[in-house]
């Protein structure tokens, strides 16, 4: 019988999609342009259901992928190998917030924004800022171990999971960590190799988050720079600054040019890079750091540093990073961003060869920049339609990361891998490397029947 | 503002190196005692109320495996979500798969100044300020909010912030302001000498205080709390040789109640539970023969 016809037994109607129409935008993740079409769709509504539908899966001998809202921009959530998609976004309850010993507890499917809203009245504050935060879920966020403009001083996502709750593939339920943030009953701390595990380890059901304070006063820097060593400078001096700023953002003049010759055009002047920083903490520490903040973007070579503790202008401020990601789409039928994270000092270097690549193969790019981390995400804009194009970015892409490695870096910050990147995986940490990471998926997924072909390329299902 | 050093570096090397960059490495217990010693004894340090457990602040290592191989574990960059966290999994596994050669540690900038306090008063006092405190936006700029419970004397708590010269003034208001409203006596203090523990309990923020209460109470010696963190660190006193394993069991067992566990030289010997032992063999033999 068909897997599909098989979770209709425990599964309520509707809640399974095996129409062409609904599939359809199940073929992939915010990478767009490598599709995937699974052969159904199932939509647990509570953890029951999803404990249900795993197990059933198991035995069914099919291949099936963990998805939240699909925000992923590394082709993670996409049924690669055919199977089946599990879609947990009904799994959205909060169900506690504990301000005495600050963690919530939230069910998969929660998206980030919603527990943003929910802490508010609460003066607590959940750190990681994805720019998908509106719509992406904390289960997703948990398993790419996803950062965002803010973690430059407050950390990623694998800096608040304080506990796991899964469903392996035996049909067990295990709880890695928990209010604590420790171990619980086992020796060694598996929830480390949760975190990140991109799905193919367990399917979360619930997750302890740790929480912490709002910050009291925030103060938004914007300036522009007309060189990258002016700018690179500036980011030096920012990150060892002692505000200890909660974000440095970069946007190179490509992007900023996107902006200015978009309907979001905030009057930033051509050829510039712009460049974002942002301190907090309470007002008697932060309010008397932002002149000498402001004195280092101007002795940096910036003649138009704007600043503002004031929320509407500081929206205002941000306007043009915001906006930058979904211009993208508009101006490009796809785009590929790069999520590699290199050593500061090696900024303006990595950014040159960006250039020189993408124009040598013809392909448009605006990158953007955590830049306080180090983290580039340069997109290549192209059209998936043409071959050419295709072969031209996954060769850039390729060029790319070999040099990001030669020059220390990684290969992603906070995308993860998915299947995007997974053919760089065994260059960047070795044949030992892979014999290392590779156990792990051996140990809790061993026949790779949890989202195949994600992270190495050789994790293929193959039904027994 | 990453350093490379062997596991056997002491502590006390570290910051001497980093601080002539002006930066720091923050989580010391003891600066006497190696960076390895540490990572055997302590899962967190005082500074982690700031920064984090070592974890966080430990990017990556070459990691001997026990068939004698040296792999390359983790990142010399300070964010990274490519493949399986084994960096944040092996750092703390007491040997069962290997052990670190050298790491890679994440510098903070040294901010120069250091504005240190003791508050002390009744116990609701100071529960008063240690809660304050957690719920306060500047819990995120002060490094070191531990208890310190010490048998036959009143528990104080010990404030610490390092922080460049024009913070002080600020820092000094926020001390001054957190004893009035709490009514704790405020004393300006040097910073405490501390020694690795050999007892390290991890569990929720409001369990600790008690817990560290009931060690100290029962069999003396001196507990901190590491109060953001819910970490008890206890160091027994000089004639004590072991906690019963009872009491160890006894005290762990609170602390799993809460998806904690307990850490360090005393702490009981834990066998892997039916499925991770499975889970952990196929670990171990295929690290075993790389």
């Amino acid at each position: 019988m068909p897997p599909a016809e098989r979770l209709r037994e425990v599964m309520p109607t509707g809640m399974i999609l095996t129409s062409p129409a609904q599939l359809a935008s199940y073929e992939s993740d915010a990478l767009g342009f490598k599709r995937f079409r699974p052969d159904a769709v199932v939509i647990p509504g509570c953890a029951a259901e999803l404990i249900g539908v795993v197990r059933l899966l198991k035995d069914q001998a099919v291949p099936f992928t963990l998805r939240g809202a699909g925000t992923s921009l590394s082709g993670g959530p996409v049924a690669a190998q055919g199977g089946v998609v599990v879609h947990t976004s009904r799994l959205r309850r909060i169900e506690k917030i504990s301000p005495t010993e600050m963690y919530a507890l939230v069910e998969c499917g929660v998206v980030l924004q919603q527990l943003d809203q929910a802490l508010q009245p609460h003066g607590l504050y959940y750190p990681p800022d994805p720019s998908s935060a509106p719509s992406a879920t904390l289960g997703g966020n948990v398993a790419t171990n996803a950062g965002g403009a803010h973690c430059l001083r407050y950390g990623v996502t694998s800096n608040y999971v304080l506990g796991v709750e899964a469903v392996l593939l035996d049909g067990s339920v295990v709880t890695f960590g928990g209010p604590a943030g420790g171990r619980g009953p086992y020796r060694d701390d598996w929830k480390r190799l949760m975190v990140g595990s991109e799905g193919t380890l367990a399917a979360f059901t619930r997750l302890w988050l740790r929480l912490i304070p709002q910050p009291a006063k925030v103060w938004t820097f914007r300036a522009t720079f007309l060189g990258i060593e002016a700018v690179s400078a500036a980011i030096t001096h920012l990150a060892t600054h002692v505000s200890c700023p909660a974000a440095i953002e970069l946007m190179d003049p490509r992007s900023v040019a996107m902006v200015e010759n978009s309907p979001m055009a905030v009057g930033l002047p051509a050829e510039r890079f712009m460049l974002l920083a942002e301190i907090d903490g309470p007002a008697p520490l932060v309010d008397h750091r932002v002149d000498a903040v402001a004195a280092i973007l101007r002795e940096c070579g910036s003649d138009d540093v704007a600043f503002s503790d004031e929320p509407d202008i500081r929206a205002a401020l941000w306007k043009a990073r915001k906006a930058q990601g979904g211009l993208l789409g508009q101006i490009s039928p796809d785009f590929l961003v790069q999520d590699a994270v290199i050593p500061k000092s090696q900024l303006a270097e990595i950014l040159q060869f960006i250039y020189d690549e993408a124009d040598r193969s013809g392909i448009p790019v605006a990158t953007v920049i955590h830049a306080g981390d180090g983290n580039l995400h340069p997109n290549f804009l192209f059209d998936s339609r043409r071959p050419a194009d295709v072969a031209a970015v996954e060769g850039l892409s390729k060029r790319l990361m070999r040099r990001v490695m030669e020059v220390g870096g990684t290969l992603s910050g906070e995308h993860g891998i998915g299947n995007d990147k997974a053919m760089y995986m065994e260059e960047f940490v070795g044949p030992a490397g892979v014999a290392m990471q590779m156990a792990i998926p051996r140990a809790f997924n061993p026949r790779h029947q949890l989202n195949p072909e994600k992270i190495f390329p050789e994790r293929h299902f193959a039904s027994p | 503002m990453v350093m490379c050093c062997p596991a056997g570096t002491r502590l006390a090397e570290v910051n001497a190196l980093a601080g002539e960059q002006q930066l720091r490495f923050p989580l010391v217990v003891d600066p006497a005692a190696t960076l390895a010693e540490h990572l055997a004894a302590v899962e967190y340090a005082s500074a982690s109320a700031r920064f984090g457990p070592f974890v966080d602040n430990v990017l990556g290592m070459n990691w001997r495996v026990p068939c004698g191989r040296l792999v390359r574990i983790g990142e010399r960059v300070i964010k990274s979500a490519t493949g399986y966290d084994l960096n944040k999994f092996l750092l703390h596994s007491d040997g069962r798969y290997g052990n670190a050669v050298d790491l890679v540690l994440r510098l903070r900038r040294r901010g120069g100044e250091a504005v240190r306090c003791i508050l002390r008063g009744a116990h609701p006092a100071i529960e008063r300020a240690r809660i304050s405190l957690l719920r306060s936006p500047w819990i995120h700029w002060i490094d070191v909010v531990d208890l310190v419970v010490t048998a036959g004397e009143p528990a104080f708590l010990y404030l610490a912030a390092d922080c460049g010269r024009g913070d002080v003034a600020a820092f000094d208001d926020y001390f001054r302001q957190l004893s009035a409203a709490s009514g704790t006596q405020l004393e300006a203090t040097e910073a405490l000498d501390y020694s690795l523990p050999k007892l390290s309990l991890k569990t929720v923020i409001t369990a600790a205080p008690p817990l560290a209460g009931e060690l100290v109470r029962e069999h003396g010696g001196q507990a901190r709390v590491l109060c953001a963190s819910g970490v008890v660190h206890y160091l027994p006193p000089r004639n004590l040789p072991l906690l019963p394993e009872p009491t160890l069991r006894r005290l762990e067992l609170q602390c799993l109640e809460q998806g904690g566990h307990s850490y360090g030289p005393w702490s009981p010997r834990r066998d892997a539970v039916a499925q991770e032992s499975a889970w952990a063999t196929t670990l171990e033999s295929a690290w075993n023969h790389l």
